[in-house]
């Protein structure tokens, strides 16, 4: 028979699991909250762009921009370039 | 020396459960009763509970029951005591049935099948937990509801509800699962929840 403990760990590894599977573990809190805020500020506004994004999560712009790197590096994100404004970029989620 | 040992697990587990089942309660009821003008019965679509059974009965097996029947009992009492009394007490020993049979059912089931997709045979692999759940709530929309309606006159059998029964335990385990998850796996990312660091 498992012991507590080892039932209790079977638990974790199975929660570790499903993290990897939504392919969000390896990421900081940080990263999690842009990537949140953007799901978030696309499902109310229907898009959302980088100062969306700095403004909501007030974190600075520069975090914002490493941030996105990572997630549209690993295909979390997709970043389109505006065609009105060339400064700005939207981001949508990739599904 | 061994039988203290057992004892202590034994108490160890259904203290940490009934007392996490408790949490997951009066978060629940928070969704599902303190809105009620506004998310009217959809609160019940997305029933927590559910998963505390489906994870209770997976990890720690049938010594686990005494916790769960605890929280089934205490857990709406506490919130919310008009709400459930009487036939849905004993329609809460059915949904702990519901889970026992799905997890023996699905561990049976697997038992030939070399290479499936919801393999290998043991709980850490989500896939078969999802089974479990899936499996549990049909079971437990069922027979809850036929137990409800068969002990209470007033409730009458109905279809939707049913299928509202089956909805709400499916997300809610899923959706309880997927916060711990997340919980979990930032804190030990974030090296809050080891001591050591690693």
């Amino acid at each position: 028979m498992k012991s507590f403990i080892q039932n209790l760990n079977a638990i974790l590894e199975m929660l570790e699991s499903v993290e990897h599977e939504i392919n969000l573990a390896g990421y900081s809190l940080t990263e999690k909250k842009v990537f949140f805020t953007i799901v978030q500020l696309t499902a109310k506004e229907g898009s959302c762009n980088i100062t969306d994004v700095i403004n909501d999560s007030n974190l600075s712009r520069s975090t914002v921009y490493k941030a996105i790197k990572k997630l549209e590096k690993n295909m979390l994100l997709r970043v389109k370039q505006s065609s009105y404004d060339k400064r700005e970029s939207y981001l949508t989620v990739t599904s | 020396m061994y039988f203290s040992s057992r004892f202590k697990d034994f108490i160890l587990t259904n203290l940490m459960l009934y007392f996490f089942a408790m949490g997951v309660w009066s978060l629940w009821s928070y969704f599902a009763f303190v809105g009620l003008e506004r998310m009217d019965w959809q609160g019940s679509l997305v029933y927590l509970p559910h998963g505390i059974r489906v994870l209770g009965i997976c990890f720690f097996g049938l010594k686990s029951l005494p916790a769960l029947m605890a929280a089934e009992l205490t857990g709406p009492i506490f919130i919310n005591p008009e709400q459930y009394m009487g036939a849905w007490s004993i329609a809460s020993i059915a949904s702990l049935v519901s889970v026992i049979l799905a997890r023996e059912l699905v561990k049976y089931s697997q038992s030939n099948i070399r290479g499936s997709i919801v393999g290998p045979i043991n709980f850490q692999n989500f896939r078969l937990l999802v089974l479990v759940i899936i499996l549990s709530g049909l079971f437990n929309s069922i027979s809850a509801n036929l137990i409800i309606s068969y002990l209470a006159p007033s409730v009458n059998l109905d279809p939707i509800v049913i299928g509202r029964f089956f909805i709400g335990d499916v997300l809610g385990s899923l959706v309880l699962i997927l916060f711990l998850s997340v919980t979990f796996t930032s804190l030990r990312l974030n090296k809050l929840a080891s001591p050591s660091g690693k």
